[in-house]
């Protein structure tokens, strides 16, 4: 027993002194020391992944997203390009496109097709794969960097909305909806401190609410599933279910969720409670229009630095328990013509330096919590004390992540609930 | 014999000279169109989603869905449609007689600037209008302060949006076929009617409007189809609900992947579009039968 302790003890001091000094960015075969794995177990080196890459060459991609995205994308692929040599081309053409492009091409059984890797959210994401339409390779565990993907809560990394991946998504960030508040009208208590107390809330104050229809823009959609989420039985209830498979006994309380958003309705913006889109929405908020809307914080942190949005105005909080965080992300089309040039763009997106990019270029967090840290401390100015993250007082990434609530979206529940509220809410 | 060889020869030139014509015809608009049709009724699968075997799913859904969603959208975009069509030719024809009757200096001037909506790209429109309409654009705000009327202007149940713009896209159309043929109208006629004591608003009435009512349903036709068929227009100014019909389009196959519905709802459209223009010929028709 002594003996025990003491090698523990030995382990436990020697480890304080050597984990500081291992290397940042590691290669798989330091995982995986040659010494204890024959080779026919492990097939592939990472650092011969890298040559490969460098010899097909090329990297294809197609995303999609704001402006602000775009252009971040497009610096990303140049970046890329100048660090490996491999050149980059990034494609704004949307995922209907993306999707239509890789199914064609499977069903017409092209060998190298026209991209590479796709950036994707989840429905068009289980859409393909079930088509097989994605490389079926554990690529999360092949990229070295998607080790920084945290593996609780479940759902960020070997999900994508609850549609399961296997292993051949990655994520490099979230995106983050919030409750935006104009602060120059409003301070925080007289706020609604839950998802459900918006309802409360409007009714004391008519027509300083909305959110964005649930068909034309996310925010809208991502918000109201926390709302289902809270008043229709709880996370739980939904997290990783099949929902195909049990959509009768999910859906069958729905009409609380109904009932709630109806009674809502006649206290929000009166000219236009569901603005057509996340755009339309924040415009009705810098126009004075309303006080209180959900919004990414990508389109906060856009319209702030286009000068479209007062800063003083803005103020930002996450009501309680939490509104669901979706983590789009890539994949690689099954018949990618440069599969190992599309890992190495993967584990530079997950690098720090990108990850430490991500706050201040597109107004979101980084997967990589390290890297959020870091950045936190040399600019605070852009994380922790950005308008567009909640308050530091308030919040804290890494508490939200390990200590929660912490909701992932789940599509197949979104997507049918978006499709009902055209007749249960609109239609109304 | 040698005439009919010339005459075959001819035959075969003039089909050799509108061969290019032909196919282009039949490959860009009649194939697409009955491979739309037959994708209906699931007897083609240009995509997924399509039932296997002949199916009147995508129709039952069109007329049967509980709720009447199609149905409804169908009338909406149809009514919205209407008025749009209704104002946009009466101002492209109030334009055109005031040029044919005033004739005044600026006449060049003022047809070149009411040409400018041609030239502007819908989507652009579409967003310029958006701005002008939204609650704190110009429109909206001299209603409010001025008139004390803070109605919706744009992403309204009433379409007024999607009118408005609509109107102002389309007038141009009507304008230019209006003034064109009121430019073809012999001035003698104008002159005959005031030397016998016609006012301008007899005239009008009795002489223009008779003289240029099929110009008015020409440019009518022309524009109920291209607003019945817009997008741009209904995806900037459209609301919640009720929605433009384009609008389920994109909705059922591009959001939903329901490929199924947007074939229906093509057909619908298609049907429709072959329907207003047969009314307009019958129309025709039945003026030459006179």
């Amino acid at each position: 027993m002594k003996r025990i302790l003491g090698f523990i003890l030995i382990m436990f001091v020697a480890g304080i002194f050597l984990v500081p000094n291992l290397p940042a960015e590691m290669t798989t075969n330091q995982f995986m020391p040659e010494k204890t794995w024959p080779s026919w177990m492990y097939s592939y080196d990472w650092n011969k992944m890298v040559e490969i890459a460098k010899k097909e060459g090329n990297l294809h991609i197609i995303g999609f997203g704001s402006p602000d995205e775009k252009a971040f994308y497009l610096k990303l692929a140049k970046m890329f390009t100048k660090k490996y040599g491999i050149k980059t081309t990034y494609d704004h053409a949307g995922w209907f496109t993306a999707v239509q492009t890789v199914k064609d091409e499977k069903d017409r059984k092209v060998a190298k097709g026209k991209y590479d890797l796709l950036f994707l959210w989840g429905k068009p994401f289980w859409d393909l794969y079930t088509y097989g339409g994605v490389w079926d390779a554990p690529i999360v565990e092949m990229v070295p960097n998607a080790r920084k993907i945290p593996i609780y809560p479940p759902g960020i990394k070997y999900y994508h909305d609850m549609y399961p991946t296997y292993g051949t998504f990655i994520t490099p960030w979230p995106w983050i909806d919030v409750f935006l508040f104009n602060k120059k009208k409003w301070k925080r208590e007289q706020l609604p401190d839950t998802l459900e107390g918006l309802l409360d809330w409007a009714k004391k104050h008519p027509g300083q609410a909305a959110y964005c229809d649930p068909q034309k823009g996310g925010s809208g959609h991502t918000y109201m599933l926390g709302v289902l989420f809270a008043l229709t039985g709880g996370y739980d209830k939904y997290a990783y279910k099949d929902f195909d498979k049990y959509k009768t006994e999910l859906t069958a309380n729905w009409n609380v969720l109904w009932n709630w958003l109806n009674k809502l309705e006649p206290y929000l913006y009166k000219n236009n409670p569901y603005p057509a889109g996340n755009a339309a929405t924040i415009k009705l908020f810098e126009a004075n229009e309303v006080s209180l809307i959900p919004m990414w914080t990508t389109y906060i942190r856009q319209h702030i630095r286009s000068g479209e949005l007062d800063p003083d105005t803005v103020g930002v909080y996450i009501p309680k328990p939490t509104i669901p965080v979706p983590f789009d992300g890539y994949c690689v089309a099954f018949n990618a013509a440069n599969k190992a040039a599309a890992l190495v763009y993967l584990n530079f997106v997950l690098s720090e330096e990108i990850q430490r990019m991500v706050p201040d270029a597109i107004g979101t967090l980084p997967v990589d919590l390290n890297a959020w840290y870091k950045e936190a401390k040399a600019n605070p100015k852009v994380t922790v004390d950005a308008p567009w993250f909640p308050l530091k007082s308030d919040w804290d990434y890494r508490t939200w992540i390990d200590k929660g609530p912490f909701w992932t979206r789940h599509a197949g529940v979104m997507f049918e609930m978006m499709k009902r509220w055209e007749d249960e809410v609109a239609r109304k | 014999m040698k005439k009919r060889t010339g005459i075959q020869k001819d035959l075969i030139i003039d089909q050799l000279l509108i061969a290019p014509f032909t196919f282009f015809y039949v490959g860009m608009i009649i194939i697409p169109l009955i491979l739309i049709f037959l994708s209906s009724f699931g007897l083609v699968h240009l995509t997924t989603g399509i039932p296997k075997g002949f199916s009147l799913e995508g129709y039952r859904r069109f007329f049967f869905t509980p709720r009447y969603p199609y149905l409804y959208a169908f009338a909406f975009t149809f009514l919205v449609t209407l008025v749009a069509t209704i104002l946009a030719t009466f101002i492209g024809y109030i334009l055109a007689l005031f040029l044919k009757i005033r004739k005044p200096k600026w006449k060049n001037f003022f047809i070149s600037m009411m040409r400018l909506p041609l030239f502007v790209p819908y989507l652009i429109a579409s967003f310029m209008w958006w701005t002008l309409l939204y609650p704190k654009g110009y429109l909206s705000m001299i209603l409010k302060h001025f008139f004390g009327l803070a109605i919706p202007l744009t992403n309204d149940p009433l379409g007024i949006g999607i009118i408005l713009c609509a109107a102002w896209m389309k007038f141009s159309i009507a304008f230019n076929i209006m003034h064109s043929q009121l430019e073809m109208l012999p001035p003698d006629l104008e002159a005959a009617a005031r030397n016998l004591g016609a006012n301008t608003w007899n005239v009008i009435k009795r002489i223009y409007f008779p003289l240029t009512i099929y110009g008015v349903l020409s440019a009518a036709a022309a524009i109920f189809l291209s607003v019945f068929i817009a997008f741009s227009i209904a995806f900037v100014h459209g609301t919640s609900w009720p929605r433009f019909l384009s609008m389920l389009v994109y909705r059922d196959a591009v959001e939903r992947g329901e490929w199924l519905m947007g074939y229906t709802i093509s057909v619908i459209y298609i049907v429709v579009a072959f329907l207003v223009s047969y009314l307009y010929m019958k129309i025709l028709a039945s003026r030459e039968v006179r």
